[in-house]
């Protein structure tokens, strides 16, 4: 199951927009996801990713309103699909396995 | 009218790059959401100029970004502009899409742009080095306001005017201005320190007139400070402020003395103005009325002879007929018999200082920089067309869907465009650099040193312009190839050219051996230079150069003549033998490879000189001085020096007949002489000199020969010894032991202390200058440097050619394995059929290697075949710049053969090994 594997960055990613829920957009999801890997991310890199993630089925996105402060620009607002979901589900018991495993070597040894 | 503080925006320049460089949809996502972080977090958090920086940070990253990645389209539908299939495949966004494109292809094979772009740098660099010295030359403005009306006021017969005729020319109709200049040295003290300076004496309204403005302090001097009695003023140049006073500004205000006299500096001009000479800065200016003070020649003002330069400022730039008409009038009444010129003074210096030989160095070096250029440009096309291969699919896609050829080429150009642009703008830094170190290290009076080649708009021109040149350059021959690739035969799977030969399609074949003679042409040419500075060298080799030290040694005012000079020696050398590091000391007037005189004398019982020996290499010998043609013997025309006891040990001559000068050789013992080998030979042949006799005024014949010494090349590297006669200094003659300055002063002549250190000895500036200090406080020692450092400033030309020749010819190798493995590369993959149906029939791998090995060394074979007769033509072309160098040297041709040869192979074998791998079943199945 090759297309539902997440690279890391994705990984954040989907993270972060499942955090964020119903605010989720780009200027939010790059401030997030800076505070929380502790460094800047070009607001372009996010875009790009989320555009391979739209096309794999895992988020969708849609067009907000516009505001005088963004230059009359529409916000482009992120939500997770159930694809997604499955993705970060299995992403996540990988790395539970994977942690455990460690875990119980350090102890033996 | 009032005006509301506008709220900071985001820098407009990242925003045009946002919008024309990010396609559509992305693009009002991000530029919006990073105008809204801008306003509401960043600018509040961090303030403006962070705010800024991590705006543009944003901006580049998010670029390179999005054009890494897929181009995503399928954002466009949500904001209704669905587009045609045929705008997508067309006229998508026009110029600004292809822009895109181009950047996305470049991005997406960083390594091969990264190559492209490092190489088209060093090539444009170089040509922007040169012209950047070149414009700073001859096409700069100067940095004066008047630059349009400024003339130079000239006799036409040449020569300078006097004090008097200036003050009777001042105020000529057609002239809002007339200011006059001259040049003495003079000695200036501040705090302990004394050095000689040179110092222009220039009239009060100098700088007005010149428009300039001070660059520390309030004010140049004016009008005011003509008036005797006046507390005179000075004002420093540039870099007499930086070298001297560490650019303190603190300086201004303080009290100097010039010869004996205080003198206040007001002020500083600015970086850049040279002055009235226009090529090279004094150290500072003073007012002319106060000139006497400084040079402590009270006639100075009265000199009937001229001396100072005039230049003027034009009413209007037409008034230039009047102006000349009423110049000549009033000159005229002063008495003066010639005709005046205007000279109208064109853009950057007056090239009244080019020595001969120049043109042709900064020829050669635009050789050099062309060929670096047009070999980068070959090496380009060469791997741009071997990268035709692997993008064959997306053009016949493009093709196959209908973009025509034109649109194809036209997206193609504009990729090449972006790589030569990226090139151009790392080469403008790389370029000023270069020049600032050639300038930097050429010898004294080649190129002013304080030249400034700075980047301005005539520099950003020319390097633009060459970028954009060599994209056409580089960048058709690729293009073209790619704009006729086959639609239907790539997507079909075929090449549709029937069986690819390995060396056919690989790649522009044909460009590789042009690369290969051009490269090997600049390699034999550092090769000829570096052979010329290691001959050159040899001429002073004996002397051991390196232990040699000289210090020049200036006389503060007029001492007493030969006995005072013959006493300093004594004196100076004496005390300075008692110290560890130092084998012997002499003074002498000549000062190797620097300077030296010449003198006609006779020699008893030899009627006529025999005619001097041609000299290939170097310049003419000078013309006999004036009045020699009217005394009908012709007499010998003779280097001289007078040297102190020790002067030839101290360069390391052995004395091969007769006896060393002694202390006993003064005034009132016999006047003597030592004479070199060439002399000795010439003049007596096989017959001993000692004890013969030679005259100095017309046959009395009171010089006795009591020795003679070996051969120097101390006059020049390039020149054989010329016929050398020392004399004892203690003998000087007192019209000798000083000379006469323009304005009528007399100065003791500058002497040389010469010091020989024990091997692996050492002295400083310091000690020296202590050392002569307690003999005589008012002898000056302004700096120390080896006979070695001299040699290589007189070899600075060659030297600098060689390194340049050496460095070019080596980026050429590399390119050449670059330009050569990639086409290898590509040849090997395309032909994998070919090398599969011959390893199938038979063909040992070892066979397959010698194959490639041997094909690729063909290919370059036939480029040194043009490249080294290349090389005999250069050679010959510049044959004065070359020394001791035949114009086809074994040597250096099989040097640079082998070298070529060798990386040849080595690129060759990688490519030649992977041929040799090919499994012929895979090979043959992949069709």
């Amino acid at each position: 199951m090759k297309a539902d594997r997440l690279g890391r960055f994705e990984h954040f990613l989907l993270l972060v927009v499942v955090r964020l829920g119903e605010d989720a957009y780009g200027l939010t999801i790059r401030r997030e996801l800076a505070r929380h890997i502790g460094r800047e991310v070009a607001v372009g890199a996010i875009y790009t990713a989320l555009a391979r993630l739209e096309r794999r089925g895992l988020v969708q996105s849609w067009l907000g309103e516009p505001t005088p402060e963004r230059g009359g620009k529409a916000k482009r607002y992120y939500r997770v699909l159930p694809a997604g979901k499955k993705a970060l589900t299995q992403a996540e018991a990988a790395l539970v396995g994977l942690s455990r495993d460690v875990e119980r070597a350090l102890k033996r040894s | 009218m009032t005006t509301t503080p506008r709220a900071p925006e985001p820098p407009r320049l990242a925003r045009w790059l946002l919008r024309h460089l990010l396609d559509g949809a992305a693009r009002s996502a991000i530029v919006g959401d990073l105008d809204e972080e801008f306003v509401r977090f960043v600018l509040p958090e961090r303030g403006r100029r962070a705010a800024r920086r991590w705006y543009w940070r944003q901006t580049l990253g998010s670029i390179v970004a999005c054009l890494r990645g897929p181009s995503d389209r399928n954002l466009a539908h949500d904001e209704g502009q669905a587009p045609s299939f045929r705008t997508f495949i067309h006229d998508r966004g026009g110029l600004s899409s292809d822009v895109r494109d181009g950047l996305r292809s470049c991005l997406r094979r960083p390594g091969l742009s990264l190559v492209v772009i490092l190489t088209l740098a060093v090539g444009i660099g170089a040509n922007t080095a040169l012209f950047a010295i070149v414009n700073a030359l001859f096409l700069k403005r100067l940095p004066i306001a008047n630059a349009e009306r400024l003339v130079a006021i000239e006799p036409k017969e040449g020569g300078w005017f006097s004090y008097a005729e200036y003050l009777a020319m001042r105020s000529a109709t057609g002239l809002s201005a007339v200011v006059a200049g001259g040049r003495i040295a003079s000695v200036l003290q501040a705090g302990d320190q004394r050095e000689w300076v040179t110092v222009d004496v220039v009239t009060a309204n100098f700088f007005d007139a010149l428009g300039v403005r001070p660059a520390a302090g309030a004010r140049l001097f004016g009008e005011d400070d003509e008036a005797v009695g006046r507390g005179p003023a000075g004002v420093l140049s540039d870099q007499f402020w930086r070298q001297r006073f560490a650019r303190d500004p603190s300086v201004v205000g303080q009290t100097i003395r010039l010869g004996q006299s205080p003198f206040t500096i007001v002020g500083v001009a600015p970086a850049g103005f040279a002055g009235a000479s226009l090529a090279h800065a004094p150290d500072l200016w003073i007012p002319l009325t106060q000139g006497p003070l400084a040079e402590g020649n009270r006639r100075m003002l009265d000199a009937q002879g001229g001396w100072l330069g005039l230049l003027g400022i034009l009413e209007t730039r037409d008034s230039l007929a009047t102006a000349r008409g009423n110049l000549q009038a009033r000159w005229r009444q002063t008495g003066g018999t010639d005709d005046i010129l205007l000279r109208r003074i064109p853009r950057g210096l007056d090239l009244g200082w080019a020595p001969p030989g120049h043109d042709a160095y900064l020829t050669m070096l635009g050789c050099f920089v062309v060929l670096i250029l047009v070999i980068g440009c070959l090496n380009v096309s060469t791997l741009l067309a071997a990268g035709v291969h692997s993008r064959r699919k997306e053009l016949a896609i493009r093709a196959a869907l209908g973009a025509g050829r034109l649109r194809l080429l036209r997206q193609l150009l504009v990729e090449h465009a972006a790589l030569a642009a990226a090139g151009g703008l790392l080469a403008a830094p790389v370029g000023l650099w270069t020049a600032r170190v050639i300038v930097g290290s050429t010898s004294t009076g080649d190129l002013p040193r304080d030249l400034d080649v700075g980047l301005d708009l005539n520099v950003l021109i020319f390097t633009g312009a060459v970028s954009l040149i060599s994209a056409l350059v580089f960048g058709v021959a690729p293009a073209l190839r790619w704009s006729r690739v086959s639609g239907v035969s790539v997507l079909q799977g075929t090449t549709g050219e029937g069986m690819p030969r390995l060396f056919r399609h690989g790649g522009l074949w044909w460009l590789i051996p042009w690369q290969v003679a051009l490269g090997s042409e600049l390699l034999a040419s550092a090769g000829f230079l570096m052979k010329t500075v290691q001959q050159l060298k040899l001429g002073i080799e004996s002397a051991a150069p390196e232990r040699v030290w000289f210090a020049t040694l200036e006389f503060e005012s007029l001492p007493a003549g030969p006995t005072h000079s013959g006493d300093l020696a004594d004196r100076l050398t004496a005390r300075l033998q008692h110290l560890p590091d130092i084998e012997t000391a002499a003074i002498s007037t000549l000062r190797p490879l620097a300077s030296s005189s010449r003198t006609p004398l006779d020699v008893e019982g030899i009627d006529n000189p025999p005619a001097s020996r041609p000299m290939p290499w170097g310049p003419p010998p000078p013309p006999p001085p004036l009045g020699a043609q009217l005394v009908e013997r012709e007499r010998w025309i003779v280097s001289n020096s007078y040297v102190s006891p020790g002067f030839f040990r101290s360069l390391g001559l052995p004395l091969l007949q007769g006896r060393d000068f002694e202390a006993r050789d003064d005034l009132s013992s016999t006047r003597v002489a030592i004479v070199n080998e060439t002399f000795a030979r010439r003049a007596f042949g096989r017959s001993s000199p000692i004890g013969r006799r030679l005259a100095r005024d017309a046959a009395r014949f009171d010089i006795e020969i009591i020795g003679v010494v070996k051969d120097l090349r101390y006059e020049h590297l390039r020149e054989a010894a010329p016929d050398g006669v020392f004399f004892p200094l203690a003998q000087i003659p007192s019209d000798e032991a000083s000379t006469q300055t323009v304005t009528g002063a007399q100065v003791a002549r500058d002497l040389t202390l010469i010091v020989r250190v024990r091997p692996g000895g050492r002295i400083g500036a310091g000690q020296l200058r202590e050392q002569v200090a307690a003999v005589d406080p008012r002898v000056l020692v302004e700096r120390i440097w080896t006979f070695d450092e001299e040699a290589g400033r007189a070899l600075g030309q060659e030297r600098m050619l060689a390194w340049l020749g050496s460095a070019f010819g080596v980026i050429a190798l590399l390119l050449l394995v670059v330009g050569l493995y990639g086409t290898l590369t590509t040849a090997v993959n395309r032909g994998r059929r070919e090398l599969g149906i011959r390893l199938a029939l038979g063909a040992s791998p070892l066979s397959l290697r010698v194959m490639v090995v041997g094909r690729s060394l063909l290919v370059v074979a036939c480029g040194l075949l043009v490249g080294l007769p290349l090389s005999y033509v250069a050679a010959r072309s510049f044959a004065h710049l070359l020394y001791g160098v035949r114009p086809i040297e074994p040597l250096v041709a099989g040097g640079v053969a082998l070298a070529v040869l060798l990386t040849t192979a080595l690129s060759a074998y990688l490519p030649a090994r992977r041929a040799a791998h090919v499994d012929p079943i895979v090979a043959l199945r992949v069709e």
